[in-house]
């Protein structure tokens, strides 16, 4: 089965795995995101990789639509899909106090489990980024427990500290930069996953895995302090 | 160091150059000029790359006060910018050409005559500190351009060394100099971006993936309907009133890629135009797309102005786009041929 394309505007191409399986299209849309980027076809500006599609910018003033067509349709037919994602491991310290977490109780009293039950399924779990978005840097993760599935909050909150680590449906993810937002706040990471003058400048990319290691209050304290 | 002083701050001004197209991946905004083509046009003709850093002044301007001597091109809206002489009388800065301002001279753009969009380019650039790749201001994100903000009265931008000066320029003599008051421009001028008239606006799109998923309804309407560019109208997009579009299905969706021109639809029916600063993916249904050489046009709208939408082919849509590039190109070739005649 052949992924679709068809044209974003005039300036874009997406490409699409529709009614595949999360894992399955991960796999795809990496693998295809990387060998476009190792071809560096004169005229592809960037490649964005969301869930189940990637899309693609040109730069139409070099490329019309039937090269840009038939240029992804060649490495699509070329592709070898890998059998596991190919990102890096990536731990990031949480901590979990109820100071900084502040929608861990109401979200621990609504599944009817005890707060450290939460923190343990949460820092227990492998998970994938599935894309980055939202915000620079923000990973949309894959992974998380059943148990911890939890609908989006009515009312979004104005300001999220950045770093919070939330919940919001079936995934999880990181405020990236002080935003409005309106998943469950668990617990906050004091790593910066977006630092503008590094290169690159997002410590994440879809397709790395991630794990959570809780760390206390202190802790936290301290290593904010010397990112 | 030749500096641009802000003796008073327009509505919302800030410092752009193309942006950050190349970041995409990274949930990072492409950012850059609204109206690319007055920005080019601007850079062209005081001799900078089309990628120098320019003004963005946005309905109503600044008041900005030259170091040193400089040469400047004002495009886009008009702001009608005046020197003001030392008996109180003012001279329009003429726009769409090289002008050479005297060290000292103080210009103030005053809210717009017509258009949205005012671009100042000044010989050299504005040199603020390069981040990933651009000088372009990301508000949201609180980076680029000065201090990642708009501009504010008693700011200092640095200017960087102006690569070649512009032929019409070179050939002034000191005696040029001494006569001009203030200010010393061409009699000629380029074509400029046409400005959206007023009334309605016609914005060419492309039909986008959900388009087939609106009611019969909203399908007739969206080509049929004025819609009103509304005053929650930003660099991140525009939201559009006045007639409420409904989809068949209302079901959640994965995000995906979007980009500067696409019409999303949220759930509360109004779409919204994605502009420079929008995020490069959401989760709404992509109704359409406004065609990459109408991104100009649609930059220079005000808010409370309607428009209207009117479908073209995608490969209608390219040959629209290549004719303006030429055409920009056309014009920065004209203006050096006339800079020497």
């Amino acid at each position: 089965m052949q992924p679709s394309i068809e044209p974003l505007g005039d300036t874009a191409a997406i490409v699409k795995w529709d009614g595949w399986t999360s894992a399955e299209s991960l796999l795809h849309v990496s693998s295809l995101s990387s060998s476009l980027q190792a071809a560096r076809i004169p005229g592809f500006e960037a490649f964005v990789p969301a869930f189940a599609s990637l899309t693609v910018y040109y730069d139409p003033y070099s490329m019309d639509w039937a090269l840009v067509e038939d240029s992804l349709r060649k490495q699509v037919l070329e592709l070898t899909v890998t059998h596991r994602v190919q990102g890096k491991l990536v731990e990031i310290p949480v901590c979990y106090d109820l100071e900084l977490a502040v929608d861990l109780s109401e979200l621990a009293q609504l599944h009817g489990m005890p707060i450290n039950e939460v923190v343990r399924l949460h820092s227990t779990a492998d998970y994938v980024v599935q894309m980055i978005g939202f915000a620079p840097g923000f990973p949309y993760l894959s992974g998380l427990p059943q148990p911890l599935e939890t609908a989006r909050r009515i009312t979004p909150r104005l300001r999220i500290p950045t770093g919070s680590v939330a919940i919001g449906g079936t995934q999880t993810g990181i405020y990236t930069l002080e935003t409005p937002g309106g998943w469950n706040i668990i617990g906050r990471t004091p790593v910066a996953l977006f630092q503008p003058q590094n290169d690159p400048p997002c410590l994440l990319c879809a397709g790395d895995r991630i794990r959570f290691v809780p760390i206390t209050l202190n802790e936290f304290l301290q290593q904010r302090g010397s990112s | 160091m030749n500096v641009v002083r802000i003796l008073r701050s327009g509505l919302s001004t800030t410092i752009q150059d193309l942006g950050r197209p190349h970041l995409r991946h990274f949930g990072i905004v492409r950012g850059g000029a609204m109206d690319q083509v007055s920005h080019e046009l601007a850079n062209g003709l005081v001799g900078n790359l089309a990628d120098a850093a320019t003004l963005e002044m946005t309905l109503s301007g600044d008041e900005l006060e030259f170091s040193a001597e400089s040469v400047i091109a004002i495009t886009g809206a008009d702001l009608r910018p005046v020197i003001t002489g030392a008996h109180g009388q003012e001279t329009v800065v003429p726009q769409h050409r090289p002008v050479l301002v005297r060290a000292g001279t103080r210009i103030r753009f005053q809210t717009t005559f017509r258009g949205c969009r005012c671009c100042v380019a000044v010989a050299g650039g504005f040199d603020v500190p390069m981040i990933m790749g651009s000088r372009s201001t990301y508000l949201r994100a609180g980076i680029g351009g000065h201090c990642g903000r708009t501009l504010q009265s008693g700011d200092e931008l640095p200017l960087g060394m102006a690569g070649y000066v512009p032929a019409v320029i070179a050939r002034l003599n000191d005696e040029d100099l001494f006569r001009a008051s203030f200010l010393l421009a061409p009699p000629w001028f380029v074509r400029p971006l046409d400005l959206p008239p007023p009334g309605t606006v016609v914005l060419r799109v492309i039909r986008g993936h959900h388009f087939r998923s609106l009611t019969a309804n909203s399908c007739a309407e969206f080509w049929e309907s004025r819609f009103a560019v509304s005053a929650q109208s930003d660099r991140m997009g525009y939201r559009l009133t006045g007639t409420s579009l409904a989809m068949e299905l209302n079901e959640e969706r994965l995000s995906e890629g979007v980009s500067v021109g696409t019409l999303q639809l949220p759930p509360d029916g109004n779409p919204i135009l994605l502009m420079a600063d929008s995020a490069p993916t959401g989760g709404y249904p992509r109704i359409a797309h406004v065609i990459a050489a109408d991104l100009s046009t649609a930059a220079q709208i005000r808010p409370g102005t309607s428009v209207q939408f009117q479908e073209v082919t995608l490969s209608q849509a390219h040959s629209l786009l290549r004719k303006q590039r030429d055409d920009l190109s056309r014009s920065l070739i004209m203006a050096e041929l006339l800079s020497r005649s």
